[in-house]
């Protein structure tokens, strides 16, 4: 089976363009554009790996790891961050995220990211 | 006055992420300071800044050159400046001006950024008020972008 990589940002580009990154290298992707709506999807989806934006509207995404990890503690979420948010970085690492790839992607670093935490 | 410190981060952030994701020489033409209301291009991003210091960025083109970016961005055509292409560019005025900001913090200005807005339309007339604005006209291949700083900061140097 295909793995599953849910995609949670509030921006449509940066989904969009994850979405189409990773659906091209052949997992299955699953999208959600707010932290209420990832809740939602992880439940019902059982993701291989989350990518997450930590800046949205409400709930940020750290709030969100906090919340997926406290329900799924297998969970493998990977932060999706800008430049210039090295304490919200270090806040989402402590607070057991797997690992981080900086936005814009390249998009090897953002398949690489993927690949290590399905084959981990 | 605007101060080199302040300038440079934006002129950095603009050119590396011009040249990186759309792929493309920037040319600069000539900074100026302008204090009177100004006409907007047709898309243009704003970005909220405050903190050390505090304003506004607006990132101002036409609606060609906007479909045009948001097509490099996305990586197809954009025929119609859908909420797809709105979404592509207010990401780039996102990307440079966090970039800029982590520019600003390396320089003593910490600062937070609002999430972007996008004002689209002819002739729409922006007034940031008292606070003066540093133009900063790039030419690319793709057309004309216009980035302008508007931030006010205490004198003395950051804090």
């Amino acid at each position: 089976m295909m793995p599953k990589v849910l995609v949670v940002d509030d921006a449509v580009f940066m989904r969009t363009k994850a979405s189409k990154l990773l659906t091209d290298e052949g997992y299955s992707v699953v999208e959600a554009s707010n932290g209420e709506e990832a809740l939602e999807r992880y439940a019902k989806e059982r993701p291989d790996v989350v990518l997450m934006d930590i800046t949205m509207p409400g709930m940020d995404g750290i709030a969100v790891l906090k919340k997926i990890l406290a329900d799924h503690p297998e969970a493998r979420v990977i932060m999706c961050t800008a430049l210039g948010q090295r304490s919200m970085v270090l806040e989402a690492i402590k607070s057991g995220a797997k690992d981080f790839v900086l936005k814009p992607f390249e998009p090897e670093q953002l398949l690489a990211a993927v690949k290590k935490q399905i084959e981990s | 006055m605007l101060k080199a410190e302040i300038v440079n981060p934006f002129l950095k952030a603009a050119y590396s992420f011009l040249e990186e994701h759309l792929n493309m020489e920037v040319t600069r033409g000539q900074l100026r300071l302008d204090s009177s209301k100004c006409t907007s291009g047709e898309v243009n991003v704003a970005i909220g800044v405050t903190g050390d210091a505090e304003g506004v960025v607006l990132y101002s083109m036409s609606e060609r050159t906007a479909k045009s970016i948001a097509s490099v961005l996305i990586g197809e055509p954009v025929p119609v400046f859908d909420a797809l292409a709105e979404s592509a560019i207010a990401e780039m005025g996102n990307i440079i001006t966090g970039r800029a900001a982590s520019g600003l913090e390396e320089e003593g200005f910490r600062c937070r950024l609002s999430p972007p807005s996008i004002i689209a339309g002819r002739g729409v007339v922006i007034s940031t008020l008292d606070i003066q604005r540093l133009v900063i006209p790039l030419e690319l291949r793709l057309g004309y972008l216009e980035i302008s700083v508007a931030l006010r900061y205490d004198s003395t140097g950051p804090k």
